[in-house]
Formats: structure tokens, C-alpha cells, sequence
């Protein structure tokens, strides 16, 4: 009966999952990095990504960190001036100081 | 109080990153190539998704999505002073109305 080198097949395995876990942290890396490029870059790569990457990488807490922008509570919000989607008026934000407090709901239809 | 929705760059139009779910809800749009295109698409956002309160429009070259990081979807309260009160996690993940309600609390205690 053939004995099993148990020493030989722990390293053997160690050596597995080093491999496995530094190709985890490079691809991790390649994502967060990708994400740091912008909306237009980081869209048009996703596009030939599966959808498994989001559950397989840490996607969440990564997109947290790309994401948080530069500016934070307590600072001064950005100004700016911008038309109604029916060009009936154009809103600037400066306008509400010393008034009242504005909520402002970013996004897309799609 | 005042309430905007941003209209800024779509997300997930088929010529750049089209989600799969959007196709399920029949949501299949190319991303707008102009000015005219996108606050067309923006109008036609507002009827789609029942927005009950004014909408603006981005300019083209994205100016306030970057400030403010808006990209794809972000929540923010701006207080009297002109000052961020609250800024929500990025989207998807972090659109959490909860956060505006709370802060708005805080910041108009008289009305509920």
C-alpha cells in the first residue's frame, strides 16, 4: 500500500493557495485600479466583465473606496448652474444659501 | 426644503455597459451623443421613472457629476449654509434614502 508524503503534499498545497490568493489580491487590485480611471473607462471595460466578478471580488467595499469623491460633510457644497430639463429655468445651487436646504438626487434613466 | 434629481451620464446604455436587467425591463437605450440628446433622454427619464420634482440637466462635459462624484446614481442633502450635510455612499450600493430623511430631521426639526 502506497504511503502518503504528507509533508510533500502540505507544501504542494500551500503552494496552491499562495497562487490562488495572490492572483485573488492582483485581479482585486486590477478592479479597484480600474475603477479609479472614471465613469467612461471603467464602463467601457465592464462591458466584457461577467457578472460573477461582482460576487467573486470584493466589488462593494472597493467601489466605496474609488467612489468617495473628493469632497466631505461639513465642506462647501460645489456650485453650480444648471438648466430644467424643460429649459424653463436654470437653478443654481448658490442661490438656496441663507434659505433653505437642498436635496439633490444624482443619476440616469438607464 | 428643496428637491433636484441631477440628470447626469447614463449608466448602462447598450453601446457602453448594458445591464441585463435593464433588457428584462425593456430599458435598452444608446448613450446620448448630444447636448440635445441627452436633455431628451433626461425628459424622457422624469416621465419614465415618475420623478414628482424638478430635474436638471449635466452639461456635457459632466462638470457637476464630477463634483460631486455622482456617477451612477449619489445622494446628497446641502444645508442652509451651502454646506454638505449629507453625502451618501456611492451607488448603487450606497443610494439610501433612510440618510436624507434623517439628516432633513435634523436640519428642519419643525417638520416631520
Amino acid at each position: 500500500m502506497a504511503r502518503i508524503d504528507v509533508k510533500a503534499l502540505a507544501k504542494r498545497m500551500a503552494k496552491f493557495f499562495s497562487v490562488v490568493v495572490i492572483t485573488y489580491a492582483l485581479l482585486s487590485a486590477a478592479l479597484f485600479a480600474l475603477m479609479l480611471q472614471g465613469p467612461d473607462r471603467f464602463a467601457a471595460t465592464m462591458r466584457y466583465v461577467p457578472w460573477p466578478v461582482f460576487v467573486v471580488f470584493p466589488f462593494k467595499p472597493l467601489w466605496k473606496i474609488a467612489r468617495k469623491g473628493t469632497h466631505s460633510v461639513g465642506e462647501m457644497a460645489p456650485d453650480f448652474a444648471l438648466q430644467t430639463t424643460d429649459h424653463s429655468n436654470t437653478v443654481q445651487l448658490s442661490s438656496f444659501r441663507g434659505e433653505k436646504p437642498v436635496v439633490l438626487v444624482f443619476g440616469s434613466y438607464t | 426644503m428643496a428637491f433636484y434629481a441631477v440628470y447626469i451620464r447614463e449608466a448602462h446604455t447598450t453601446d457602453v455597459w448594458q445591464d441585463p436587467d435593464n433588457l428584462d425591463d425593456h430599458v435598452i437605450f444608446a448613450a446620448p451623443k448630444t447636448i440635445e440628446e441627452r436633455t431628451e433622454m433626461g425628459r424622457l427619464c422624469v416621465v419614465k421613472l415618475g420623478i414628482k420634482f424638478p430635474a436638471l440637466i449635466d452639461n456635457f462635459q459632466n462638470t457637476t457629476e464630477r463634483d460631486y462624484t455622482g456617477w451612477p446614481d449619489r445622494l446628497y442633502v446641502i444645508d442652509r449654509d451651502g454646506r454638505i450635510a449629507y453625502k451618501a455612499g456611492p451607488g448603487p450600493f450606497g443610494f439610501k434614502p433612510k440618510g436624507v430623511q434623517d439628516t432633513l430631521e435634523k436640519l428642519l426639526p419643525d417638520v416631520k
